[in-house]
């Protein structure tokens, strides 16, 4: 469709990204202030509660309190368990509604951490700095199991067992107190309180000192390399858990040439090098995937790669559609705020 | 602590009959003391205590707007959230020497969404001279020290402008500001709560109380609306530290990339 169309469908990502940002950070004038009035207040990005004006917020805040001040306490002290998970399944009830309609693509043209990131990169990317062109696969190898480790030990484990009283109540929202995207939104509405040395105790102390640390660390490595923080995000690992269920597929007709061409993997921000080398199967929304569509524009053969909604395509790889997308693309790249490289 | 509680209120009470240049008595709901080996309600109990409750009406208004009708008279008020999730609001009335005296506190109760926003429990109309908070604290969001707190106040629902209010609080300090056109009053809460630990769940809150009295056709008006406060989080949290170390990631960071410790490789031109 966007082939035909003649439109760049990056171009239109991060127009959909930018109003998406805007909508996540200052859209309570239009929902409303208060918690309340949110759409949903269990989003499949990371859009913050920390921040007042928000219209929605981050589904990972919901899930980290009702382990630590409904399940966790059950727990300890007995009580009615399936009560106290009512709330957890009402929020994930939620979440997966929302997820069924856009599937992973939440991180690719939703969340504002993701779109920071990437404006970041064309920051770098005027300022003539040398791009990293893509991770050692070994390093990503590495990276891919700490998104996890995120989710298993700062979504759910530490909560509950502060729940339960095993560890400090200090730590009852982990995640929270490490997410960028808490410092980011809230600067983003000029408000410096989520910035700060926090020395209420020792653990929020190395709370807050850790949070601070990664937020100008991420800045720093996005300048040079494709999202840094979202390949150890939390939010990834809970969206690859669900991602059958999402309308939004990536679908791949493999073809012999595929295995000399790897512009796919290439182009993949998060080197995803299985969508190059797996020729077996059909279904290629791997669980690092954000369904940016990157490797379906700069695939040059027809139909190969396909972005699909349930059975419909919304866009599929076209070499007219690749020429284009390469040659603008590479203008791109080539214009930097000290002339052309 | 419960000792401490009382001095607070007595002090609050104190600040106030002082200040309000009339012989009115001062009408407020505040949280009942804890009970020793409580104190971790942080001074929200499920009673509130009625100053000036002789002749008094008391009603719950619900996020769903019901109104229920909590008795007459009576000092402590029983307050339960009926299970319904948001804030509520506790209403006492009465006509005390010739003035028409409102007591109102907004109270956050648990259980399940009511699907209202707190907005419509606010543009309720719940006495004829009355302040609204523009906006409540959201959920798990608090008035604090040194904070810009918002208050629209209203007679018979219509915006008043250009009229003294005035903000005390339990730590003995009292700021004045008049209402703009829009009937909206902006205070800076006073910054007086100094903590000995630092913490947020270190610190009980303590008490603010805004106070408007209006006549009209020689009918005499007054109302007090209670809220918590808490400590200015500045005591604990240092901005300045925060960005200091926000540089030093940036700079590790700069560092690593700098270190080449990623695949550089010029044949694997990146798309």
């Amino acid at each position: 469709m966007f082939g035909y169309l003649n439109i760049n469908l990056s171009l239109v990502r991060k127009l959909v990204q930018l109003c998406m940002f805007v909508f996540m950070v200052y859209g309570s004038t239009i929902v409303g202030y208060y918690a309340a009035d949110k759409l949903s207040n269990a989003l499949p990005a990371l859009s913050c509660a920390y921040d007042t004006q928000t219209a929605d917020y981050c589904t990972l805040i919901p899930f980290q309190h009702q382990m630590g001040h409904r399940i966790g306490p059950v727990v300890a002290a007995g009580g009615n368990i399936l009560q106290a998970f009512m709330p957890f399944f009402i929020t994930l009830a939620t979440f997966l509604g929302l997820f069924v309609l856009l599937n992973k693509a939440f991180c690719g043209w939703v969340c504002p951490l993701g779109f920071f990131q990437e404006v970041i990169a064309m920051i770098g990317q005027k300022l003539g700095l040398k791009k990293t062109e893509s991770l050692d696969g070994a390093l990503v190898k590495r990276i891919r199991p700490v998104k996890w480790l995120m989710l298993s030990v700062l979504i759910f484990g530490l909560p509950i067992l502060s729940g339960i009283g095993f560890v400090s109540h200090d730590l009852g929202d982990p995640f929270c107190q490490i997410c960028p995207s808490r410092i980011l939104t809230t600067l983003a509405t000029g408000d410096t309180a989520q910035l700060n040395v926090n020395t209420a105790s020792p653990v929020v102390m190395t709370l807050s000192i850790l949070a601070d640390f990664i937020f100008g660390l991420i800045i720093a490595l996005a300048l040079t390399i494709r999202q840094p923080f979202c390949r150890i995000c939390p939010m990834l690992a809970l969206h690859a858990v669900f991602k059958k269920i999402g309308l939004v597929r990536l679908v791949k007709n493999a073809k012999p040439r595929c295995e000399k061409c790897g512009l796919c993997a290439r182009a993949c921000p998060m080197d995803i090098k299985e969508i190059h080398t797996d020729m077996q199967h059909k279904d290629v929304l791997f669980s690092d995937c954000t369904l940016c569509g990157r490797c379906v524009e700069f695939c040059p053969d027809k139909d190969v790669l396909q972005m699909k909604y349930a059975f419909f395509p919304i866009i599929s790889a076209d070499p007219q559609y690749f020429k284009r997308r390469k040659k603008s693309q590479t203008d791109w790249e080539q214009k930097t705020l000290f002339g052309k490289k | 602590m419960r000792r401490k509680h009382l001095v607070d209120q007595l002090l609050l009470t104190s600040i106030l009959y002082l200040t309000t240049l009339d012989a009115s008595a001062i009408m407020t709901i505040k949280p009942r003391p804890a009970e020793p080996g409580h104190e971790h309600h942080r001074g929200m109990g499920k009673v509130f205590t009625l100053t000036g409750f002789e002749n008094s009406t008391i009603r719950q208004v619900t996020p769903d707007l019901d109104i229920i009708n909590l008795g007459a008279n009576q000092q402590q008020i029983p307050f339960k959230s009926m299970g319904k999730d948001n804030y509520h609001a506790l209403v006492a009335t009465r006509n005390h020497n010739g003035v028409e005296e409102t007591a109102i506190r907004y109270i956050y109760g648990r259980g399940k969404p009511t699907g209202h926003s707190p907005k419509e429990l606010t543009d309720l109309q719940k006495s004829t001279l009355e302040i609204v908070p523009d906006p409540i604290p959201r959920e798990h969001w608090h008035y604090k020290a040194g904070h810009e707190a918002a208050f629209i106040v209203r007679y018979k629902h219509q915006p008043l402008a250009s009229i003294a209010v005035s903000l005390a609080t339990s730590h003995a300090s009292i700021v004045n500001a008049r209402t703009d056109a829009r009937g909206r009053v902006v205070f800076t809460v006073p910054d007086d709560y100094k903590v000995d630990k630092p913490g947020r769940r270190e610190n009980k809150p303590a008490e603010l109380l805004v106070h408007v009295k209006h006549q009209h056709n020689e009918k005499n008006y007054a109302t007090w609306l209670a809220a918590d406060y808490e400590a200015n989080p500045a005591q604990w949290k240092n901005t300045q530290m925060g960005a200091l170390v926000a540089t030093g990631g940036f700079i590790f960071g700069a560092f690593i990339t700098g270190l080449g410790l990623t695949n550089n490789s010029s044949k694997r031109r990146e798309l």
